[in-house]
């Protein structure tokens, strides 16, 4: 069987398992729950490859090869999950101005829509929830977890000359 | 040997994308989409050229090693460009840098100040237009191209799928991810 066959049927049954997870219970952390669900279904369906001799006259560098097959994709569907589980303003005013069609969409139409929601708001909330930040008497501090990736954040922005956007 | 080759050459290929971005960008002084664009295509010519030099010595199937290896490419590249461009456009990674570089504790005012939704939404509208997603004709502002606005109908849809698969609403008030 070929590796490309295994890595689809792989992530076939983490897609049905991640179906069934959620609709028993909705994770509080919904990316890092992706994560795990995707990592124990591929053990379990690998050990039962392994048990079942499938793979019996793979070279180990096949089966790397599948591993890091499986692995990318399933990065990739975590990075879409997460595009997809909280709303961009980007794609929010892009959607707005598509929906003006021919005679477009004005300023003041977009501020209007735009100012519909706090996003900055919504962002620290979402921040505190995840562990980044905490939240106390109107100021916000730097938990350890947030203070490492913003200097991740910023060495990678100093070494790929990216601008501090937002 | 051949069969090891093969299987990191999506990484190799990763490793030159990335530095074919930063030779673009910190010293040919090129935009970042373009970096990015350069940094890919190359990438991509370089794990072509691994598979077709490692392929006849390699004990792998022919599909896994082209199909395969070249979706492993991508998506790690797809990979690559999402953290480039959460890294600009990404209002909680703005947030995290703006504390740290402000002594990791800040009022929330002054952090709504500087992250107004006026000031959000023009910063957008600057890059939209600079990429030239969007243009502001007679007052209206126009969509202009259609990567986006495609992106924003995938993304749509996508969402409708998994509200139907998963029975609920992607609740956005627990998510983590940084952006």
């Amino acid at each position: 069987m070929r590796n490309i066959t295994f890595v689809f049927l792989d992530l076939g049954v983490a897609f049905l398992v991640q179906l069934i997870v959620w609709r028993l219970y909705l994770p509080r952390r919904q990316i890092f729950a992706i994560l795990v669900v995707f990592l124990c279904t591929f053990a379990l369906m690998l050990t039962v490859e392994l048990w079942m001799n499938l793979l019996s006259r793979a070279a180990p560098t096949t089966i790397f090869s599948a591993i890091a097959l499986y692995f990318s994709i399933t990065f990739v569907y975590m990075i879409v999950f997460s595009a997809v589980e909280s709303d961009s303003p980007t794609l929010m005013i892009i959607n707005q101005i598509a929906a003006g069609g021919r005679d477009g969409c004005s300023e003041e139409e977009l501020q209007n829509k735009f100012s519909e929601r706090d996003w900055t708001m919504e962002r620290l909330r979402l921040m505190e929830v995840g562990g980044f930040i905490w939240i106390h008497r109107h100021r916000c501090t730097l938990s350890r977890k947030g203070w490492s990736y913003a200097h991740l954040f910023e060495a990678s922005a100093k070494l790929f000359e990216l601008p501090r956007g937002g | 040997m051949a069969s090891l080759a093969l299987a990191l050459s999506p990484f190799a290929a990763l490793a030159i994308n990335s530095l074919i971005y930063l030779f673009n960008r910190r010293y040919l002084k090129r935009s970042i989409g373009v970096s990015i664009a350069v940094g890919f295509v190359l990438g991509l010519i370089a794990v072509v050229a691994l598979i077709a030099w490692t392929m006849p010595q390699a004990n792998i199937d022919s599909l896994d090693a082209w199909v395969g290896t070249i979706m492993t490419y991508t998506a790690v590249s797809f990979g690559f460009w999402a953290f480039l461009n959460l890294n600009i456009t990404s209002i909680r990674i703005s947030i995290l840098r703006y504390m740290l570089q402000n002594g990791a504790t800040v009022n929330i005012a002054d952090l709504l100040a500087t992250y107004a939704g006026e000031k959000l939404l023009q910063r957008r509208l600057l890059r939209l237009t600079a990429g030239g997603q969007v243009v502001l004709v007679e007052g209206k502002w126009r969509i202009s191209s259609p990567v986006l606005l495609s992106m924003a109908r995938f993304i749509s849809i996508i969402r409708k799928i998994l509200l139907l698969s998963l029975g609920g609403t992607p609740n956005s008030q627990n998510g983590t991810t940084v952006s």
